[in-house]
């Protein structure tokens, strides 16, 4: 009790000291008087009495110090002291302070945010219960013409499966429309088994989520929470009411749809959802998209368990005809962990930043050596003193010590905000702004599970603890150095701080190990650099400058003429718009990556089945004339899509250079007729193919060109219906998403006014979805590149910025110390060329031996970057070479001036310093 | 004037001055180290600024308390007094000095 109680009061008496010293000074006081007195009384004088009084009590001080000590925990005063001393200390070099507080923030900051990222991304499971037991199943390769699996085989699966205690089906409807007041929008539409939220444990914001019960009825939903705020601002009531959701051309008209829920945006794990609805289960339902099964392992388990009866439920329900068996470098089927098949893509690009941050986080160390040694070597003086004045050399240590901690906390305070700061940054350079279906095509972020990333509290404390560390051994190492050597340079003469030879190297090398690091920093952003301009200058085979693409959208229950009605009118009228040049229609615009293979394409004097099971078909794109026109699209020979092939003619095509090849080889295309073979058992019909047309990367800048046959819309409609084709198939192969281009002269927002007014013009039902200026879904396109790019671009700079003050501060700092010895030398008759040759050459050393050993580093790790880079190989001398030549004129501009500081020493001045 | 100073460990001392204000009730610093002086046979010769850090420590553990008043001679002077649980925490530390001493002249004993 006793001992608590003390311990308690000696903490207390932190904040009472005043009051206690006043206290302890008065109670002494009186002590000593009585002394006094009773001196006098023996017959002392006053003054002999109180002399003798002091030498009778002892050590006045020595007495309030005990005190002290016994009164509070003698460390934390001293610490407070510490601390004090320090940051007076601190403010006197506020150079030294602001520099160093400020790279190690940039350090403590760049570090937290990457880190903080890959945390969120890679290392913190799914935010859902039991994450880790979730899996997906994955088919590696289907067999030639097999199409992914439909409903009913899902329901088989999900009987015979032992391994899985629930398995879920999920796909996307690109087509559904929501009707809100303003019309129609697209939203993002993923249809699942009402088992799905069940499987993944996923709880709702408000209402419920689907049930099995729910499987004999279409009509319920689950919204999510972006699409609540977004089209139906949070209003409360939203739960229980209805709404339309038209499902778009191809699986009829809208419908009327309860909601039942809402789910929190933190689960929206695969791709963008807006809106979930039940599976429609009639017998023969259409096949589910392209790895549609997640589920969930049964307790006890194992993946490769799970794996293999994948595997074997997979090659029964769906066993490939013996020639189409796919060629098996692994497994046909197989089961992955849902966080790792979402995360995979982005782990290589992940592990470069992680690299690159922490050659950052050791430049930023190397800097506040560097400063933290040439302000211990400028401190040997004071320190000298104070220990020659019996400063115990734990003492002068702890100083030191509490000066490095002050410093460091400071950076980290700083370096948080930094760090915050650059999560938000890499969250916003990392969303795509995409509207309409190019929300599905792009999805919403480069990053996946962008919603979750933000600043980890872990990642912060460890970037912290290791900058105080690195400051505390750089710190304190001059104090150590010190009383190692034994030496106190308190003669005379040595006023001014004087380094040593070791002092000079450790300087030396630690630029030198700057430049290393910046080196490989550069190199490495040049080459991203490069990849971002390659892809900008791609040959994409079409110019984006002045188009403005958009989507037409249309009641479903139209006939199909009066579509085409509808699209002819329209076109029409935007071509009657002032300022447009021209203007198209295709089935599905560039950048929207829908493909569609319709039959095969013979070429004559061959054989269809040297063609049906080719892995690459032609694909078919339907489109009207003026597309050709509006997207520049190059004609090579003969001419292209240009309105006069009308229902009523023979069939024509225009195909692309790549499908010249493959069906013609070398001869000449134009004036040859192509047979298609439509996949039934149907006549074929004879194209004659017009144009030859320069290849369009249609998917992604980045990726090669596809053969492609273009046809008229019209025409695509015709045949397709002498074929039998249902309308709705005929829509969607000849119309699909009535995607519009208009080339103008005018700039965007002018325009767009316009374009909405002649497609209501048009058709008062007709509506508008995502209309952008083309050159923004290009750029959108190229948003990863981007984002890796500049990314890595700050760091090379933030990188370079430092070695480049790191070089200066080292030179400067050598002038400064051998202005005496450059004195001398002038005096002994130097020019004072030779001294700036001297420093300069010195500042180049550093630099050549630093970006030498640099560029080797960067030689050697290149290829890591190998899955980021386009057109760009890893080790490409153009990039070596602009590196080592930029930053070497980087470094002798930092050496420049301390040279040019060096040269106008005057000799005279220089050796009267002391 | 230095003859001997004993060292005194904390412990010891805290209990001299728990035992002298036991004996000569409420005492000021001076009248205890003079008490100290005037019972030990040799003056313990400690300096009386060595008293200062034992009576923070005592009643920091609630043993004793101090407050201000008159001396005699109308001077002021902070009295220190013996609590409730400073007469119980004498009794017990009392007993393990008696305990220690008689164990230390066992072991101090030669064995012959």
């Amino acid at each position: 009790m006793a001992p608590l109680r003390r311990f308690v009061l000696r903490l207390l008496s932190l904040f009472r000291t005043e009051r206690a010293e006043r206290e302890l000074s008065r109670e002494i006081d009186a002590h000593l008087a009585l002394i006094e007195d009773d001196l006098c009384r023996q017959g002392m004088t006053a003054a002999d009495a109180r002399l003798a009084a002091r030498r009778a009590f002892g050590g006045v001080d020595q007495a309030k110090e005990r005190h002290r000590d016994a009164r509070a925990f003698r460390w934390i005063d001293d610490a407070r002291r510490d601390v004090a001393y320090a940051m007076r200390s601190l403010r006197r070099s506020r150079g030294f302070t602001i520099a160093a507080v400020v790279t190690l923030a940039l350090g403590i900051g760049a570090t937290t945010a990457i880190y903080s990222v890959a945390d969120a991304i890679l290392l913190q499971p799914l935010p859902l219960p039991d994450s880790e037991r979730l899996i997906r199943i994955i088919e590696n390769e289907r067999p030639r013409g097999m199409q992914p699996i439909t409903y009913q085989e899902y329901l088989e699966w999900r009987d015979r499966t032992t391994t899985l205690e629930g398995l879920a089906a999920i796909t996307f409807n690109p087509q559904a429309m929501l009707m809100t007041r303003e019309g129609a929008v697209r939203v993002a539409v993923a249809v699942v088994s009402t088992n799905y939220f069940e499987v993944l444990g996923a709880t709702p914001m408000r209402g419920r989520t689907l049930a099995s019960s729910d499987e004999a009825f279409l009509e319920v939903a689950v919204i999510t929470e972006s699409t609540w705020r977004r089209h139906f601002r949070a209003s409360e009531a939203i739960v229980g009411s209805t709404i339309e959701l038209r499902s778009g051309t191809l699986t009829g008209a809208s419908r009327l749809v309860t909601i039942v829920g809402i789910m929190p945006d933190n689960g929206q794990e695969l791709g963008v959802v807006d809106l979930y609805t039940t599976i429609v289960s009639p017998p023969n339902a259409r096949p589910l998209g392209l790895n549609p099964l997640i589920g969930r392992l049964k307790p006890g388990v194992s993946l490769e368990a799970a794996s293999s009866e994948a595997n074997i439920i997979g090659e029964a329900l769906r066993p490939p005809r013996p020639d189409s068996a796919p060629r098996l470098s692994g497994p046909r089927i197989e089961a992955r962990n849902l966080k790792d098949d979402m995360v995979s893509g982005l782990r290589p690009a992940l592990r470069v930043f992680a690299a690159a941050v922490a050659v950052l986080l050791l430049i930023v160390c190397a800097n506040v050596a560097s400063l933290l040694l040439a302000r211990g070597v400028a401190r040997r003086q004071e320190m000298a003193m104070r220990m020659a004045l019996g400063a115990g050399r734990g003492r002068i240590v702890r100083q030191l010590l509490t000066e490095c901690v002050v410093l460091a906390l400071a950076g980290g305070v700083l370096g948080a905000i930094v760090g915050a700061a650059g999560v938000t940054l890499v969250r916003q350079l990392a969303t795509v702004e995409a509207e309409g279906i190019f929300r599905l095509v792009f999805g919403g972020s480069i990053l996946p599970r962008g919603e979750e990333v933000v600043i980890s509290l872990r990642v912060l404390l460890i970037a912290l603890g290791l900058s105080m560390a690195a400051s505390i051994v750089f710190g304190v190492l001059p104090a150590i150095q010190l009383s190692h050597n034994g030496h106190t340079p308190l003669h005379a003469g040595a006023r001014g701080a004087s380094s040593t030879r070791a002092d000079s190297r450790t300087r030396g090398l630690l630029v030198c190990g700057q430049l290393v690091m910046a080196t490989v920093l550069l190199v490495a952003a040049g080459l991203l650099g490069r990849s971002l301009l390659n892809l900008l200058q791609v040959e994409k085979g079409y110019d984006p400058t002045s188009v403005i693409a958009f989507q037409l959208v249309l009641p479903p229950e139209y006939a199909t003429l009066r579509k085409t009605a509808t699209i002819e009118h329209l076109l029409a009228r935007l071509r009657a718009i002032p300022g447009v040049e021209a203007a198209g229609f295709a089935y599905a615009g560039i950048l929207l990556s829908i493909e569609n293979t319709v039959g095969t394409f013979v070429p004559p004097g061959r054989e269809l089945s040297e063609f049906a099971d080719d892995q690459i078909k032609p694909r078919l794109k339907a489109l009207s004339g003026g597309y050709f026109e509006t997207m520049s699209l190059r004609v090579l020979d003969g001419r292209g899509i240009d309105g006069r092939d009308r229902e009523t003619g023979p069939l024509t095509a225009v195909i692309n250079r790549s499908a010249a090849r493959r069906l013609f080889g070398q001869s000449r295309a134009v004036g040859q007729a192509l047979t298609w073979h439509p996949d039934a058992a149907q006549p074929a019909a004879h194209v004659a193919v017009v144009g030859v047309v320069e290849d369009v990367r249609q998917v992604a800048v980045d990726r090669e060109a596809y053969p492609e046959v273009f046809m008229d819309y019209r025409q695509v409609i015709a045949q397709t219906a002498r074929w039998g084709f249902t309308s709705a198939r005929q829509e969607a192969l000849a119309i699909g998403f009535m995607s519009f281009a208009v080339k103008a002269s005018t700039d965007f927002p002018t325009m767009v006014p316009q374009v909405r007014r002649a497609v209501l013009a048009t058709d008062f039902n007709a509506g508008i979805d995502a209309i952008q200026p083309m050159e923004t879904l290009v750029a959108n396109s190229m948003a990863r590149q981007r984002f890796y790019a500049v990314l890595l671009g700050v760091f090379a700079v933030i990188a370079a910025v430092l070695a480049g003050v790191g070089v200066y501060g080292a030179l400067a700092y050598a002038v400064m110390q051998r202005t005496r010895e450059i004195g001398v030398r002038m005096a002994l008759g130097a020019e004072r060329r030779q001294v700036v040759g001297m420093i300069l050459r010195r500042g180049l050393g550093l630099a050549a031996v630093g970006i030498l050993v640099g560029l080797a580093g960067a030689f050697a790790g290149a290829r890591y970057l190998e899955a980021m880079l386009f057109g760009v190989r890893p080790r490409d001398v153009v990039t070596f070479a602009i590196v080592a030549i930029g930053f070497a004129a980087v470094a002798i501009a930092a050496s420049y001036l301390p040279a040019r500081r060096a040269a106008a020493v005057d000799p005279a001045v220089a050796l009267r310093m002391e | 004037m230095s003859s001997e100073r004993i060292e005194l460990l904390q412990g010891t001392l805290d209990l001299i001055v728990l035992r002298a204000l036991a004996t000569m009730g409420p005492l000021h610093a001076y009248a205890l180290a003079a008490r100290l002086e005037q019972v030990s046979e040799h003056p313990l010769a400690l300096n009386q600024g060595t008293l200062y850090p034992a009576l923070v420590r005592l009643e920091q553990k609630g043993w004793i308390k101090g407050n201000w008043r008159k001396t005699e001679t109308n001077r002021d002077a902070k009295y220190y007094d013996l609590t409730a649980a400073g007469r119980r925490a004498l009794d017990q530390e009392t007993e393990k000095w008696r305990r220690l001493s008689n164990l230390v002249d066992k072991l101090l004993v030669d064995p012959s």
